[in-house]
This record gives structure tokens, sequence and C-alpha cells, in this order.
């Protein structure tokens, strides 16, 4: 039949549209074999190609399954299962002959474009996801809608798709959400996220610096403070072994007082993006730890479990740290030798009796006035590296400055860490928050001073305008130095888009990716239902069933909405009249024309004759003859409707 | 499916309806498909997955797809309802062939995609554009002679997904009729019995006559006797009048014809009348407590067939 044929076209291009985003992320062979597996099923439908042997399936399923093995190994899961879906297209296509087969085929379709959500949930994404829906959908109408109108199909998949999303949307927001997995998740997205490790050398960084990646995003509900007071901890470094800063020490969790929030804090909201660590990055300093994550003695966060997926965070900041009680010997702990013209200036300050302040200020002075250079790319040192950056390169980035100062200080006996996280970010005025990416990993250094931790930046001395304009400042920008102004122009209109589009992600993120258990518990005490005791739950159910209905009866109506064209409106009229005069026992036979009809009841009732006949002959003149005025005919029909009885 | 055969009738007569009609709710009805039914498990499965993963793509897509399966549950339903079913013919058929059932649907509102229509066994399928008409021809198998009352009409569709199917299902007060089934008679053996036709052999009765002239065309006379000559003035048709010889007037005779059974002497007596018809013979019937004058043409050969095909059963 070549209607079959037809709807076997459609329904492998639906089935194409559906997979085309897996296929960079399969098997060159997958991809190959899904391929040729759909033309040899369009040969059979279009050229009479023979349906292979049910031997020869089996054995093309089995080598599949066997290849899919081999590519895998044991660890069978999401890349593996979407292969082996992928390879399922194609054999099922092959032996599709019925409707039934498409059908199946079709249905395979849907579960593949939501197999997409396990790779990517990007706005483009869910974009195009939304539209293989539609796409699958068209298909499925033509496969049940008789003659072939690809048009009138493809509408309705979309009318179908439009109608469904209030209803989508209603569940989505009210359907409870769990917290956490009903059982394990293998998760296997570790590669590919970039972020700073958990130590600190040179290089590791100013790696970093030519990321545009976000880290996270945040909301202040007020003013965005200034940027160079943006300090967003990340984990704080409290031993060295002559290259390498690290984390050794034992720490304390202090007790979250979410009740006793201070009165000069800032609350800001902090949407992270995975990457794999526990880390959770907060406003110097963090006094809150929020649900599912401890605050550590050295006031970072921390998350109870690995940052897999996106996670909002409610915070609160402090400027002033508070009273710390005296370190211990482990916080001015250096390796055995090395660096011996550090540690000879170290100890020069020592003897002339600074005090750790005037240790500060000292080495800041050294920084800002020893001709020290901000640089991405300072070289790479093997030994003796705080003396190569302090007395013969003096070239160096963040890590190099906080490095040598912590050296420094510790030499001299002042206990000092050094922290790690980003500094500052870029406010995006579209969507009233600030982007922090991963250029902006920055590394300063706390001095334990007059009972507190206080935070010291040596590279605000040597770079003051890395705090207020970021890193992109010092970005070498190519050859050509300073850009034209057209190129200018053009790297603003980018900027702008970027911006937008960054807006877009973020709202996509924030309202539909976002939302957790937590915010839907907020949501529905903001509707004045405990979530704990289900009080008040009744009325929302109400409210919700109420809902339901108006928009179930909405589409309702739309569909059994009548479609009176110009045309059919002359037919509604005349139908009208007819049942008038049906009431009157006049009704009209099957098979009696208008003419007919008149002429009947002029013989049966005389006195209705002249009325009958003005309506019938507009009606004629309408309908047969093209001519007349339906707003006349419909005065006509109105008249005799209205007249005295 | 069995079904007491009371609860059969309760559920026959809710279905009963006159012509014209429009479907509607309280005739239509709706319920998943077996594909639908797999696809809710496959929701099922992909709302668990959704959970298990947290993952609110996921949770978005399947309520998504949830959504639009019950919302083609209205389109099927809107495409059913205020169908309109105008009118229905049975046409006789001889038993054993199959009977013509013309059904007439006009599309009231909207444009209907792929509706099916299925009698007994016999199914076939229309789409109407808005407002449209259209007729629509079954053949409904017959097996016994008599009335035949058209049973159970389903209409049905599965339009957009295929995911629900809404189906009213139909008793039309449409009733045909299934003429007995005819014995074949051979054309020689035909001829050959007529000659002796007096004797009674088959029961024919037979006058010889001869032409005899011209007379108005009556309907009943049957295009063999029109004489297109005389009617080829312009004054109207004209049927040739036979007073012996060309033409003869055959009644066929219940109790002269030959058979070994009640059933079969009908059979016979249907399969004369068929023949007499075929030829264009002017021919009547005499059957216990009924006789039918001679004549000719379609209206001839239904009354004779219809009389046969009405009496009783054997005892």
């Amino acid at each position: 039949m070549i209607h079959d044929k037809r709807r076997f076209s459609v329904t492998l291009l639906a089935l194409a549209l559906a997979f085309a985003p897996h296929l960079p992320r399969v098997p060159v062979f997958v991809g190959v074999f899904v391929f040729l597996a759909w033309g040899y099923a369009l040969g059979m439908q279009y050229r009479g190609w023979p349906v292979p042997p049910r031997w020869l399936r089996a054995i093309l399923a089995l080598t599949c399954l066997a290849l899919v093995l081999f590519t895998y190994g044991r660890s069978f899961g999401r890349d593996a299962g979407v292969a082996l879906l992928s390879l399922m297209l194609g054999l099922k296509a092959v032996e599709s002959k019925s409707v039934r087969d498409m059908l199946a085929l079709l249905f395979l379709a849907y579960f593949v474009v939501v197999t997409n959500v396990l790779y990517s949930q990007t706005l483009v994404m869910s974009a195009y996801m939304f539209f293989s829906v539609m796409a699958v959908t068209a298909a499925l109408v033509h496969l049940h809608s008789g003659e072939p109108r690809l048009l009138s199909d493809l509408r309705r998949g979309g009318l179908l798709l439009v109608q469904a999303l209030p209803l989508a949307l209603i569940l989505f927001v009210f359907f409870p959400r769990l917290q956490g997995a009903l059982w394990g998740v293998h998760d296997e997205r570790d590669e590919g996220v970039s972020g700073f490790s958990e130590t600190l050398e040179p290089g590791s960084v100013a790696s970093l610096s030519l990321s545009r990646e976000v880290a996270f995003r945040v909301d202040f509900p007020g003013v965005i403070p200034d940027r160079d007071s943006l300090y967003w901890r990340g984990l704080v470094l409290d031993s060295f072994d002559g290259l390498t800063w690290f984390r050794a020490l034992p720490f304390d969790l202090v007790p979250s007082r979410a009740d006793a929030l201070p009165a000069q804090s800032v609350s800001y909201t902090l949407t992270m993006e995975p990457h794999n660590r526990e880390w959770v990055f907060a406003l110097d300093l963090p006094v809150l730890a929020p649900r599912g994550t401890v605050l550590r003695s050295d006031q970072t966060l921390a998350s109870l479990r690995m940052v897999r997926s996106r996670v909002r965070y409610d915070l609160a900041a402090v400027q002033a740290p508070g009273l710390s009680p005296v370190p211990g010997p482990a916080w001015t702990a250096l390796p055995e030798g090395g660096n011996p013209k550090a540690r000879a200036l170290a100890a020069e300050w020592k003897d002339a009796g600074l005090s750790p302040g005037e240790m500060v200020a000292a080495a800041l002075k050294l920084f800002r006035e020893g001709g020290f250079v901000y640089s991405l790319r300072p070289g790479a040192a093997d030994k003796d590296i705080v003396d190569q950056f302090l007395f013969a390169t003096r070239l160096g980035y963040c890590e190099h400055y906080s490095s040598a100062m912590a050296f420094l200080l510790r030499a001299a006996g002042v206990p000092v860490r050094v922290v790690v996280g980003y500094q500052g970010g870029e406010e995006n005025p579209m969507g009233g928050y600030l982007i922090v990416r991963q250029s902006d990993a920055h590394a300063w250094v706390e001095v334990w001073m007059d009972g507190r931790w206080l935070r010291v930046d040596p590279t605000s001395v040597v770079a003051p305008q890395r705090l207020v304009t970021g890193v992109e400042s010092f970005v070498p920008q190519g050859q050509g130095g300073v850009l034209p102004e057209g190129a200018q122009a053009l790297r603003k209109v980018g900027r702008f888009f970027q911006l937008g589009w960054d807006a877009a992600n973020n709202s996509w993120n924030q309202w539909v990716l976002g939302f957790s258990h937590d915010r839907q518990r907020s949501l529905w005490e903001r509707l004045g239902i405990d979530p704990t005791t289900g009080a008040g739950a009744g009325k929302l159910a109400g409210v919700l069933a109420a809902g339901l209905c108006i928009i179930l009866g909405g589409v309702f109506g739309v569909m059994l909405r009548s479609r009176h064209g110009e045309r059919d409106q002359v037919a509604f009229l005349y139908g009208r009249f007819c049942r008038e005069l049906a009431k009157l026992g006049l009704a009209r036979g099957l098979s009696e024309g208008p003419r007919d009809y008149a002429r009947r009841i002029g013989m049966q009732r005389p006195e209705l004759a002249q009325a009958v006949r003005s309506v019938v002959d507009a009606y004629i003149a309408l309908r047969y003859d093209g001519a007349g005025d339906p707003a006349v005919f419909k005065r006509l029909v109105d008249e005799f409707m209205g007249r005295k009885m | 499916m069995v079904l007491p055969r009371f609860i059969r009738n309760v559920i026959l007569a809710r279905q009963r309806a006159d012509l014209p009609l429009r479907l509607n709710r309280r005739r239509i009805y709706i319920l998943p498909t077996r594909a639908g039914t797999v696809f809710a498990f496959f929701l099922l499965a992909m709302l668990v997955a959704a959970i298990n993963y947290t993952n609110n793509l996921a949770f978005l897509l399947t309520f998504l797809l949830g959504s639009i399966s019950i919302l083609s549950a209205i389109h099927a339903y809107a495409n059913l309802a205020g169908l309109g079913v105008e009118a229905g013919r049975l046409f006789p058929a001889y038993c054993g062939d199959d009977a013509r059932l013309q059904l007439f649907f006009r599309a009231k509102g909207r444009e209907r995609r792929r509706l099916s229509v299925r009698v007994g066994t016999a199914e076939d399928e229309f789409s109407l554009a808005v407002g449209a008409g259209r007729e629509l021809d079954l053949h409904v198998t017959t097996s016994r002679r008599g009335p035949l009352p058209l049973g159970q009409v389903v209409i049905s569709t599965r339009y957009p997904l295929g995911l629900f199917r809404a189906w009213s299902p139909l008793v039309l007060p449409v009733t045909g009729l299934v003429y007995p089934k005819p014995l074949a008679l051979d054309r020689m053996d035909w001829r050959h019995l007529q000659g002796d036709g007096d004797e009674g052999g088959l029961g024919v009765v037979s006058q010889s006559g001869e032409f005899g002239g011209v007379r108005p065309y009556r309907p009943e006379d049957g295009l063999s006797r029109v004489s297109w000559k005389a009617s080829s003035r312009g004054a109207g048709l004209f049927s040739k009048e036979f007073r012996s010889g060309v033409a003869r007037t055959l009644v066929f005779d219940w109790d002269d014809v030959r058979a070994s059974g009640y059933e079969e002497r009908i059979s016979l007596l249907a399969g004369l009348v068929r023949e007499a018809e075929r030829e264009g013979l002017c021919y009547g019937l005499r059957l216990p407590g009924l006789i039918i004058a001679p004549g000719s043409g379609a209206g001839q050969a239904h009354r004779c067939l219809e009389a046969l095909a009405l009496l009783p059963e054997a005892a």
C-alpha cells in the first residue's frame, strides 16, 4: 500500500530526529549500523527487498549485543544502554511491516528522546527534545489518520503538545518530589568537569584563567556588594611541602546557628554547577549551613554528598571574622630546608621585632615596590620555587603571591593559611544576578592576628584592577594588541547576547531543573500547607482538581467546537428554520429539497406560505445561484422565528 | 465474550437507535487500546526513573507525554462525537451471497479522520471533510433466508495517536431480506422442461402466445418487452403484447414442483423465478395460501422472492 510506504518514511524521519543528538555519543559502528538498517528498511518498502529471515535477524541481534558488551565491558551503564537502544532502533526497523510495528518504533523513539536527559539538560537540548516529541507525536498521528496529509497531521501533533503543556506543568509543580533516590544511582558524569583541584601549586589556578565555564551563579535579594569584596571561599589549605599547599589538619564541625543570624549578615542564593567534589563555595564568611551541608571550623562549607547535579543553596555571610583560639604549631609548620633566601628575609623581619601586622605590611610593600608583575604565564620552576619567584623571576599569578606570602609569614612564625576559591564575578544586568566563572578562580591567604583569621590578598597590591575588572584584562588578546573599533562593538553585541543567553539558561536551571524537594516544600508552605502534618492539603487538592477540570474542560470545548464557515452559517440558519417548522408538525423529509418543502407547506398551511416562500427563495439564491446576501437571509430567518404565532 | 442472553438484550436495547442520529456521549465509549496500555506501563517506568534520578527534565517529559496521551482520548472522542448517521439501507441478497449495506454519514461541525465501521466481519474506513457527507458500502454475509436484522454496527476511531479507541455500538432499525438460495438450473434443462410443461414435470404451467401488438409501457413489463420500434416515435414507451406463442406466461406452482424437501422446494422455485426474470418472461407464483399474479420486471421478481423468503420454517 502506497500509504504504508509513506507512513513508514515519516516514522523513520521522526526516529532520525529523535536519534540525532545521540549520533556523536554512540560508537561509530552503531551509527553506521543504524543508518544501514534504516536504508535497507526503506528498500524493503520501496523496492520490495526481502525481509531478512528470522535466523539472520537473530544473528544480527546477538552480534550487536556482543559488540556492545565487547565495547563497554562490564561497566554496563548509560552509554552502553543507549548504544543498545540505538541498535534496537535499526533492528526493529528492518523487521517492521505492520502498523503495529511502526507504533512500537515510535514508542521507542519517545524513549530515545527521553534518554537525552542523561547527557544534556541545557536549554537548547530541552527545546530540541520538545521539538522531537512533537515530531514523534505527529508521526503517530500520521499513522492513524487515514489519508496521508502531513501538514494537517503535523498541526494536530503540535496542537496536542500545546494543549498538554499546561497540564504537564501543573503535574510538574505538584507531583510530590522525594528527597534522594529510590535506589543507588551509578553516575557516569565524572568526566569533563573543570574546576580547581584540592591542592594549590604553581599553575593550578592559572590553568583555569581562560575557562569561561560557569562555576556558580549568585542571586542577591538586595544590592550586589562591591566586586572587590566578593571572596568566595572554597577550601582552606594548611600544609606546605615545598611545592604544593594542601589540606592535612583535622577540623571540627561548627554547629549550625540558623536560628541566630547576625544582624550584619548578607543573605544570598547560590546555584552551583556540578563539580563532583564536596566543597561548597560561600561568600566570606559563611555563618549558616544549609540543609545537606556542614560548616567546618575553618569557615568553609562542605556538602554531605558529592555535588553531582546543579544545587541551590540559601546562604548568609558576615563581613567580620569572629574570634578563634590560638592555632597550634602546625599552622606555622614548613618543610625542612629549601628556599634559603626567603627564610633569611623572614628571619630578618623576626629579628627586627616586627609584629604580624607589620610583617604583612612589609610583604605587601615588597610585592608592590619590588618590581613584581602579575602574569598568567610565569614560566616553570623546579626547586626553591619561593626563592625563584621572590628574588629571580618576580613573575607570578595569584597562587605564586599567596604561596610566597604564606611561606614568608610561616617562616617568621606567624600562623597563616592559604584559601582557594573564587573572587569577583560578572553581574548579568538581564537577570540581576552574578555569574562566577572558572576564570574567577583565585587564591589568597589568611593571617592569624589579634585572635582572628584576617584575609590578606597579596595579588591586590600587584594587580589592583584584577579585583575590579576581573582576570580578563590580563588575558592576552592575540597578536593584534588593541582591537579595532568595529571589532570592539561586535564584541559588545556578542557580550550582550551572551549575557542574555546566560540569563535564559539561568532561569531554565532555576525554575525547571532546580525545582527540588525543598523548593516544593517551600512552595507548599507559601500556599498555606504544613508539609509535615499535611494540614490544608485538602484545600489545595480541591483547587488542583478544579484547575485540572478547567484545563480538560477547555480542551473539550476547543475540540468539540463546530467550525462554521461563512457557508455553514447559511446551513445552520436553514437548519434552525427547518427545526422551527418541525415543531409545527411540518418536518422536512430527508429527501425533500427546499422548493418541494416550501410547496408542501404552502398547501398544508397557506397562512405560512408567504414567509416560508421568502426564506426558501433566499436560501436557494445563496446556495445554488451563488447570489444573495447572508445577512438578508439571517434577517429573514430571524423574522420568521420571531413572527406572531 | 459470552454474556447471558438477557444481559445482551439489555445492552442491545440501549444501543437501539433511530435514524437519522448524531453520536453523542450516551452512545460513545472509550477505552485504551492495547498499545495504549503498553504505553502507560512505559510512562510508569519513565516516572520511576525520573523519581529515582530526581531528574526534573525527565519528570517534565514524562508528564508531557502523559498529558498528551490523556488529551488524545479527548481528541478521539471529538473525532466521533457529533458524527451524523443519516440513513441506512440493506439491499436484498440471495442466501449465501453478501448483502450490500449502504450507510450515509455526515461530518457535522468538524472534519473526521479515519473512522472505521464494522458490521459483523465486514469493515471499512473513511474520512470526512467539514460538513461533508458520504455513503459507505459494506457487505454483510447471509446464512439463512428470511428477514435480515442488521445487528450491531460499530463505528470506531483510534485517531489521533492510537492509544485510545472511541467506539459507538449502534443497533439500527434497518432490516434487510435474504432471498432463498436459488437452485442452479441448467440452461438446457430449462428449455427442455418447458416443452413438457403441461405434464407438470417441474410444475411449469406454460401458455403459448403470439405477438398481438403494442400497448403503453408499464413498469412491471421489464425491458425485454419494450417495443423499441414503437417507442422510437417519441410518444412514450410501448410494450409488446403477446397473445400466445412468442412469449409465455408461466406460473410456478408450489404443489407441482418436484423436489425432495421443503427447503429444496423453495430453492428450486427461487431458481425458477431468477431464471424466468433473466429470460425476461412473464411469470407468476402459486404458494400455499398465496398467489402472485403473473408479471415481469424487477418488482415482480422481488415480490416472488420475498414471498418465498418469508415462508415459514418447515414444521
